[in-house]
Order: structure tokens, then C-alpha cells, then sequence
């Protein structure tokens, strides 16, 4: 098995053992479910989505899903807005600034 | 001391620059990408200036006074990229007023 | 078949630029034809680079002169006019890679403009970028480098337009003048990199740069470097990128990743080959900041947006950040790179390959969720893994690869880049991961907006054979590299690294 292990310089990685234990695991989960009891019924209210008994939604959008995360990170999202304005101008600016940061940090550090 | 050359090739390329950040209107933008061009042909071709050089289509002048053609190559070749670089964004101008009814680069739909 | 091997490189540019030029004549008398011929000419360019790439690792690096064969043939001046175009097993890899692209999209655009008018031009410009592509990785030459970035500008802006739409041109309007400013400025560099030393070769200049190394040649070094990573869509110059790669066709933002792969290696071949020597450090730490700071702030863009393709163009810059992360720290430890630094700079090389096949699936996916429903925004789709459960079986490796999770191809070379990155510094394999976390999170959103939830009930079209076989095509790979990936670093990985960190080589296969 040596070829198909992938050594990192720290450690090693083997998917081929990972993918096999991962398809035992499947196997025996599968295996300990078939002893659970058989009550559920297809096409009953059991099936149905449960939204603290409120009647569930039937489509999420994706602006309504990490919406707690963007209220929490508001500040940085703002910054972010306001770098990604979409004219040509400031696309030519962020271009200038960088190659001055690039020009200025190799000038004073990249002369022998 | 620097040549006027150069210092007439930096002067263009910081005209175009600044005409890229600062004007709002789209027209502008590709007459500052062809100064841009400009500035950095002139600086190319100055560089393979030597005073009292004599062209290489003559070639019975002796061999150290004759001037490499490279840069005059390489100009060539960049005046003809230039000009195909302006004729393409031109046409994209064209379109973008057809669809936008306007050359104001504020005006945009693309962003964040 | 000597013969071809030898002229190779030459080949590998003239044929997509000759059948670029056949295309519409071959149009005009039958599509059949037309197309056969675009996937023929691909094919055989791809099979001569192959056996190229077979000579390079057997033999080491092959040098085709263009012009004087041996260098002591030369001008009046005694100048060599010549043009080197340098074959090691990084460039090799390179365009095997994009020309394995070229074919997958040309293949998936076979449906997928079918009903678009203007198809000749379609393939020919997807042929011109494609040579345009070869001889970026294939030249040893400053200038030539120049002339086909701009053959890739000129052509890959055309092809943006492609829809026609007024968002459409916008996009290719801002991508042309951004990247031709970048451009010029490269040729700046080129120019004042000549008038230091009245040369445009990079082994030469390599050479030379060791005995001579000044200001000026950190200023063309920051105008070269700034200016690929502007082509290769690095934050925070990235907003052209996000814009082409949302608005073109979805084969030709597939095309567009490619590209960025190709300004990825110039920007190797000059930080390792041509300055490799001379510079300390610093220019490592550079690309190591332009990388934390793409991961991040292109993921949490990705976070932000509900259109599907502008989505994927922001994880494609958090993936850059990955590759300039590994490369990076491997560049940082130039002249001697062993150990840590070389598993680092191998992962970034892995991670180039990984992540062209992952994004490069993810966007053939949401073409084809186009195609088959005509909406882009993810809150107006959902329910499509009741009607199409292979696209969402698709979906699923896309995601989980470009997400790193095992078993897949993006976890082998994420996991070499960190754990190899956490002996340089722990501090950017945390902020590498975090990365990674929100990556998934990303890729959930899309999986429960478009795939999960009550049946679609808008109109749908089939997905035709060819573009579904294609993607299929794609997953096996990321399957096989995710399994298997030692035999990738063995065969070709761990070579191209050593041909990036010995410029000695390079340099010596011209002189």
C-alpha cells in the first residue's frame, strides 16, 4: 500500500483505507437501523416538515439562510460593499494601490 | 540626469492613470488605456536609441555602429496589439450605450 | 513520430492558431464538419503535447529554437535572433491541463450553444485562446509572453460577450480595459528589465540578473508580478474576474479558470525560475498575504451573493488564495527549498490541478442548470434532485472536493499545504482552514436552495448526453485524484515542483 498512501511531510494520508472504513461504518449504521421500528407511514401528516407547529415554509431562500451570521457581521460586510463597487475606475484603483504596496514592500525588503 | 524621453513616456502613462481613476465616463477609459499604450511604446522605442547609430536596413556601415532592431520590433507588434485592444473596446462601447443609453461608467449593473 | 516529438512546442501553438483560422470556412459548409474538426485539431495538439511532456520527464528540459538553432549564429551585431521556447515538466503539466479543458468545453458547447447564432466565430476564438494559452506556457521569452496575454485578453473578452446581453458586455468591457492597463504595465517591466541588460530571453536574463541584480530590476519585478496577479484574478484585484466569470457562457468561464491557470505558472516561472536566485524571502510573504487575504475575502463574498455562476467566480478566487498560500511558502524559501517548503510548493501545484477540475465541474453544473431551466439566481430554483439525480450526484463531489473533505481531491492537497504550512507558520493554516469551513457552508446554501425542497415546478429541458458525459468525465478524475493521490505526486507533481525550485536547470537548458 505504499503507493497509494500520500505522505504530507508531516504525516501521511491513506483515502483508500478511509473510503473502506467509511463503506464498513455505511454497511453497519444501515444494519443497525433495520432493527428500528417500522412506523413510518408514507403520504401521512409524519412526513410533513416541522416548524414549531407553525405551518412550514416551502421554500427557503438562500438570502433567509446564515441570516443571523451577516446581521453579526454587519461592519465587515459593509467594508466589504463598499470595496466591491463594480465601476471600472475603482477597479483601476485597486489595481494602482497594489502595485504600489508591491513596489514599496519589495523595494524595502527585496534589495540585497 | 534622466532623458526627456522617459520622462515624457512616465508623464504619459500617469495622464492615462489618472484619467482611468478619476473620469466617469467610459470614451475617456479607452482613450486612457491608449495612452497608456502610448506612454509605454515611446518608452520601449526610446530604449534602443544610440546616438549615431545607423539603421540596420543599410548593411555595408560597419557592424558596431549599426542599431539592434529589436525594440523597433517589439513596438511594432505592441502598436498593433494597442490598436486591436482600442478597436474591441470601442465596439463594446457601442454596444453598452445601445443597451444603457449611456457612457456615465456610475451606471452599472454588475456589482458586489 | 521522432519528428513530431521534436517540433512539438512549435505544433502545440500553430495548429489551434491555423484551425482557428479554418474554422469558419468549414462552418459556412456543414456544423458537422466544423465541429469534428475543432475537436480533432484539439485532440492531436493535446496528444503531441503529451508526448512532449513523456520526452520532458524521461530526458529533462527541451529547449526549441525559433530562428538561429545554436546561439553562436548571429545577427550583424553579434546577437542571437532567436526565439527559446523552454519545455520543463511544469509547463508540460500546464498546458496538458488546459488543453484537457479546451476539449471538455469544446465537447460541452456542442449542445450548449446549439441555439446560438455566431458558432463559428464561437470555436474559432475558443481555438485562438487556446493557442494563445499554449504559447503563454510554452515561450521562454518576456515579449512573447506579452503578445500571447494579449491574444488571450482580446480573444477571452470576445467570448465573453458571447449572450449579447447588456450585462454581458458590461462584464467584457471591464475585463479588456482592466487587463490591458495590467498588460501595458507588464510590458513596462519587460522594457525596463531590456534596458538593463538588451535582453528578453528569462533563462539569459536569470543568468545574468545574479551579477547584476539593482532596483531596477525590483521595480520590473513588482510591475510583472502585480501585473499576473492581476491576470490571475488575486483579491483585491479580482472584481473582473467575478464579473467575466458571471456573465460569459458557462463553457468559456470554464476557459476563463484556465487562464488564470496559465498567469498562475508565468507567475511562478518568474518569481522561481528568473528571480529565484536573487531574491530573499519577502516576495514569498507577498504572495502569502495575497493569498489569506483571497481566501478570505472571496469566500465571504461567496457568502453574500444568489447568483449561481457569481457565486462560483468568488470561490474561484478563495481557491488562487489556496495555490499562492502553498506556492507561497514554498517561494519563501528559495534558494534551497527541501522539506517543508517543498511539500508546500507541491500542494500548491496539486491544489492548481484539483481546483481547475473542481470549479470546472461546479460551472458546467450551473450551465447546465441553465440550460435546462433558464434562471440563474438560486432563490428561484429548488426541488431539481427530484427530476435530475445525477446532476445532484455531480453536485455533491463538486462540492465536497472544492470544500476538502475527504475522500476527495481538494482535501489530498489542502492537507499537504497545511500541514507543511504549519511548521512555517500556525497562524495562516487556522485562517486556511476557517477558509475552508466557510466554503462548505457556502456550497450548503447552494445544495439546499437549488436541489433540496418541494418538486421545481417551472418549465425543464433534458440535460443532453454530450454535456452530461463530460461532467462525469470531470468527476472521475477528481474521484481518481482523491483516491489515489500519490500516484499524481509521483508521476507528475513532485517533478514540475523540482523544475520550479532548480532554476540552475532552466537556465542551463539555453546556454
Amino acid at each position: 500500500m505504499i503507493g497509494l498512501t500520500l505522505r504530507t511531510g508531516a504525516g501521511f494520508w491513506n483515502p483508500v483505507i478511509l473510503s473502506f472504513s467509511l463503506i464498513v461504518v455505511i454497511c453497519l449504521v444501515y444494519f443497525v437501523r433495520s432493527f428500528g421500528e417500522k412506523k413510518y407511514k408514507k403520504g401521512t401528516e409524519q412526513t410533513d416538515p416541522f416548524f414549531s407547529g407553525a405551518p412550514a415554509p416551502q421554500k427557503v431562500g438562500g438570502g433567509n439562510i446564515y441570516g443571523i451570521f451577516f446581521t453579526y457581521m454587519d461592519e465587515y460586510y459593509v467594508l466589504l460593499k463598499r470595496m466591491h463597487t463594480g465601476v471600472i475606475n475603482d477597479y483601476v484603483y485597486w489595481f494602482v494601490l497594489t502595485l504600489t504596496i508591491v513596489l514599496v514592500v519589495l523595494a524595502l525588503g527585496g534589495l540585497p | 540626469m534622466i532623458s526627456i524621453q522617459f520622462l515624457a513616456a512616465i508623464i504619459l502613462i500617469s495622464l492615462g492613470l489618472s484619467v482611468a481613476v478619476f473620469k466617469k465616463n467610459l470614451i475617456k477609459i479607452v482613450m486612457a488605456v491608449h495612452v497608456i499604450g502610448s506612454g509605454v511604446n515611446l518608452f520601449l522605442v526610446s530604449l534602443g536609441y544610440r546616438a549615431g547609430g545607423i539603421a540596420p536596413i543599410f548593411t555595408d556601415a560597419s557592424k558596431l555602429q549599426m542599431v539592434l532592431p529589436t525594440t523597433q520590433a517589439l513596438t511594432l507588434t505592441s502598436i498593433v496589439i494597442d490598436f486591436a485592444v482600442v478597436a474591441l473596446m470601442l465596439s463594446f462601447v457601442i454596444s453598452i450605450y445601445g443597451h444603457y443609453g449611456t457612457l456615465d461608467t456610475q451606471k452599472r449593473r454588475l456589482k458586489e | 513520430m521522432i519528428f513530431l516529438a521534436e517540433h512539438a512546442p512549435a505544433f502545440a501553438i500553430a495548429v489551434p492558431l491555423l484551425a482557428a483560422f479554418v474554422t469558419p470556412v468549414l462552418g459556412r459548409i456543414s456544423e458537422k464538419i466544423r465541429n469534428i474538426w475543432v475537436i480533432f485539431s484539439l485532440l492531436f495538439t493535446e496528444f503531441l503535447v503529451f508526448i512532449l511532456g513523456c520526452k520532458v520527464l524521461d530526458e529533462g528540459v527541451y529547449t526549441y529554437a525559433l530562428g538561429a538553432v545554436t546561439p553562436s549564429l548571429t545577427s550583424p551585431v553579434g546577437f542571437p535572433v532567436r526565439i527559446i521556447l523552454e519545455t520543463d515538466a511544469m509547463n508540460a503539466l500546464i498546458s496538458f491541463m488546459v488543453l484537457s479543458i479546451a476539449i471538455i468545453t469544446v465537447v460541452y458547447s456542442w449542445k450548449f450553444i446549439e441555439k446560438y447564432e455566431a458558432q463559428d466565430r464561437f470555436y474559432s476564438l475558443l481555438l485562438l485562446l487556446t493557442a494563445g494559452m499554449m504559447g503563454m506556457s510554452f515561450t521562454g521569452d518576456f515579449f512573447t509572453m506579452f503578445v500571447f496575454l494579449e491574444v488571450v485578453s482580446v480573444s477571452s473578452a470576445a467570448l465573453v460577450a458571447f449572450f449579447k446581453k447588456a450585462e454581458s458586455f458590461e462584464a467584457a468591457f471591464k475585463y479588456l480595459a482592466i487587463s490591458s492597463i495590467g498588460s501595458f504595465f507588464m510590458l513596462f517591466g519587460i522594457g525596463l528589465l531590456y534596458g538593463h541588460y538588451g535582453l528578453l530571453n528569462m533563462a539569459v536574463i536569470a543568468k545574468e540578473i545574479i551579477l547584476h541584480y539593482s532596483f531596477l530590476d525590483v521595480v520590473a519585478l513588482s510591475l510583472l508580478g502585480t501585473a499576473l496577479l492581476l491576470k490571475l484574478g488575486s483579491v483585491p484585484i479580482h472584481m473582473w474576474k467575478v464579473d467575466s466569470l458571471q456573465e460569459a457562457p458557462a463553457p468559456v468561464s470554464v476557459v476563463c479558470i484556465a487562464t488564470s491557470l496559465v498567469g498562475l505558472y508565468l507567475l511562478f516561472r518568474i518569481g522561481f525560475s528568473v528571480f529565484g536566485l536573487v531574491i530573499n524571502s519577502i516576495l514569498g510573504w507577498i504572495l502569502v498575504f495575497f493569498g489569506i487575504l483571497s481566501i478570505f475575502i472571496g469566500v465571504a463574498m461567496a457568502l453574500l451573493q444568489n447568483n449561481l455562476k457569481r457565486l462560483l467566480g468568488y470561490s474561484a478566487v478563495a481557491e488562487v488564495g489556496y495555490i499562492l498560500l502553498g506556492a507561497g511558502v514554498g517561494l519563501s524559501a528559495m534558494p534551497e527549498v527541501n522539506g517543508f517548503a517543498f511539500e508546500a510548493l507541491s500542494g500548491g501545484i496539486f491544489h492548481i490541478v484539483n481546483d481547475v477540475l473542481d470549479i470546472s465541474l461546479l460551472f458546467l453544473i450551473a450551465g447546465s442548470i441553465y440550460y435546462i431551466t433558464k434562471k440563474r439566481n438560486i432563490d428561484e430554483l429548488g426541488g431539481l434532485a427530484h427530476d435530475f439525480p445525477s446532476l445532484s450526484v455531480l453536485f455533491i463531489i463538486g462540492m465536497l472536493a472544492i470544500s476538502g473533505i475527504p475522500p476527495f481531491n481538494g482535501f489530498a492537497s489542502k492537507l499537504m499545504i497545511y500541514e507543511s504550512v504549519f511548521y512555517f507558520n500556525p497562524l495562516l493554516v487556522i485562517l486556511g482552514v476557517l477558509g475552508s469551513i466557510l466554503m462548505l457552508a457556502v456550497f450548503v446554501k447552494v445544495f439546499a436552495c437549488i436541489f433540496l425542497g418541494a418538486p421545481y415546478e417551472g418549465e425543464v429541458e433534458e440535460v443532453p448526453g454530450s454535456m452530461m458525459f463530460t461532467m462525469w468525465v470531470l468527476a472521475f478524475f477528481i474521484l481518481f485524484l482523491g483516491l489515489f493521490p500519490q500516484v499524481a505526486i509521483d508521476i507528475f507533481i513532485a517533478p514540475a515542483a523540482e523544475a520550479l525550485v532548480h532554476p540552475e536547470v532552466y537556465i542551463g537548458g539555453v546556454l
